[in-house]
């Protein structure tokens, strides 16, 4: 039987657990708050910096400068698409689902105005969680290389195609970006040619440990993107 | 079309003023709060608005949508803290999520152009726009 002063120690007990418990609690729900107000703001000013590029883009003479922040706010939307995935609704915190991601980066590399915009076909038939590191490079990777082409590919309003396909083999992702245009110029598909823009996509590709073949076809030029990924579990937010 | 800005931060509206006028829209204003938005609102009477949730002086976009919807404007919201449906209220015609690019934009003021006009939309809904 117990005694009395069991009894009233037990329920001191269970009401200190209780309490605990309960500022366990509150203390989570201020820090979903902090995180949800800190990726708001992440999300906002990622969209604030694509904006004041596309703006002084848009105010600059010189066409060749125009182009160039251009390109760099395009650079800063393809990073803000993984970043919407790591902290929007349902997401998890350290890995993108990376068919989703390059359908966004496809769609979005697809020029905003223009008469004659190329036709794309995407397959991405394979779900795929990448980390966070593997994410960003392959996105800016992946822009780079449809900016490439949606720029250079079709001058004059010429008509074309450009495709996406990605699968996956053993450990190895294979990204293939091809277009029907006018062809990258020898030097160019050279391994040191091209702008700034190829030669970030021939870097971030060293960095994710891959490689990025070119070929000329006729017509036309494909970007073949390899690299290795272990499938990695999701942590869920 | 005529559009409306409804975003109290000025370079995020500059840029998708640009973005829109480049595309043959008509940018009737930016708003940074509820009466600057009814105001302009009343003056310029846009076809459509791009409605942020979070706004100036303490407004909020829902009850901006719901005033320009009793003025017959279309809203689309242009966000990075989405609403649900429910929130939503019925209000918006749907959202573009923070952050956009200028594509998603141009796409969705086309979508909404076409919902617009009597012959109803020309293309489904543009990818990134969720509807409401």
């Amino acid at each position: 039987m117990l005694c009395f002063s069991t009894v009233r120690r037990l329920e001191r007990d269970y009401l200190a657990e209780r309490a605990e418990g309960e500022a366990l609690a509150a203390t989570l729900q201020e820090n979903r708050i902090l995180l949800d107000e800190v990726n708001h703001r992440v999300k906002n000013s990622l969209q604030i910096v694509a904006n004041l590029l596309r703006t002084q883009a848009m105010r600059h003479r010189s066409a060749e400068v125009r182009q160039e922040l251009l390109d760099s706010s395009s650079r800063v939307l393809a990073i803000a698409e993984v970043h919407r995935r790591l902290y929007g609704e349902g997401a998890v915190y350290d890995t993108v689902e990376l068919t989703d991601l390059i359908r966004s980066i496809a769609e979005n590399a697809v020029p905003p105005t223009g008469g004659a915009e190329p036709a794309m076909t995407l397959a991405t038939g394979t779900l795929l969680s990448a980390p966070v590191d593997t994410a960003v490079p392959v996105a800016l990777i992946v822009n780079e290389l449809l900016t490439n082409s949606y720029k250079h590919a079709f001058p004059d309003g010429r008509r074309g195609r450009v495709t996406v396909d990605m699968a996956v083999a053993g450990n190895e992702v294979r990204i293939d970006v091809a277009d029907d245009g006018i062809g990258l110029p020898e030097e160019v598909a050279g391994s040191s040619g091209g702008g700034f823009g190829l030669n970030t996509a021939r870097n971030l590709t060293r960095q994710l440990r891959g490689r990025l073949e070119i070929e000329r076809l006729t017509p036309g030029t494909r970007f073949l993107l390899t690299f290795p990924m272990k499938p990695s579990a999701p942590t869920q937010a | 079309m005529k559009i409306l800005i409804i975003e109290d931060e000025f370079l995020i509206a500059e840029g998708v003023s640009l973005t829109l006028q480049s595309a043959g829209h008509a940018v009737t204003g930016i708003a940074e709060d509820l009466p600057t938005a009814l105001a302009l609102a009343g003056q310029e009477k846009p076809d459509m608005a791009f409605v942020d949730i979070k706004l100036a002086n303490g407004s909020n976009g829902l009850d901006v949508a719901r005033a320009l919807k009793a003025m017959g404007i279309a809203c689309v919201f242009a966000t990075g803290n989405p609403p649900n449906r429910a929130q939503a209220g019925g209000v918006g015609l749907g959202y573009i999520a923070k952050p956009f690019s200028p594509r998603v934009l141009v796409q969705t003021a086309a979508f909404v152009a076409g919902t617009l006009s009597p012959c109803g939309p020309a293309s489904v809904a543009p990818h990134g726009f969720v509807t409401l």
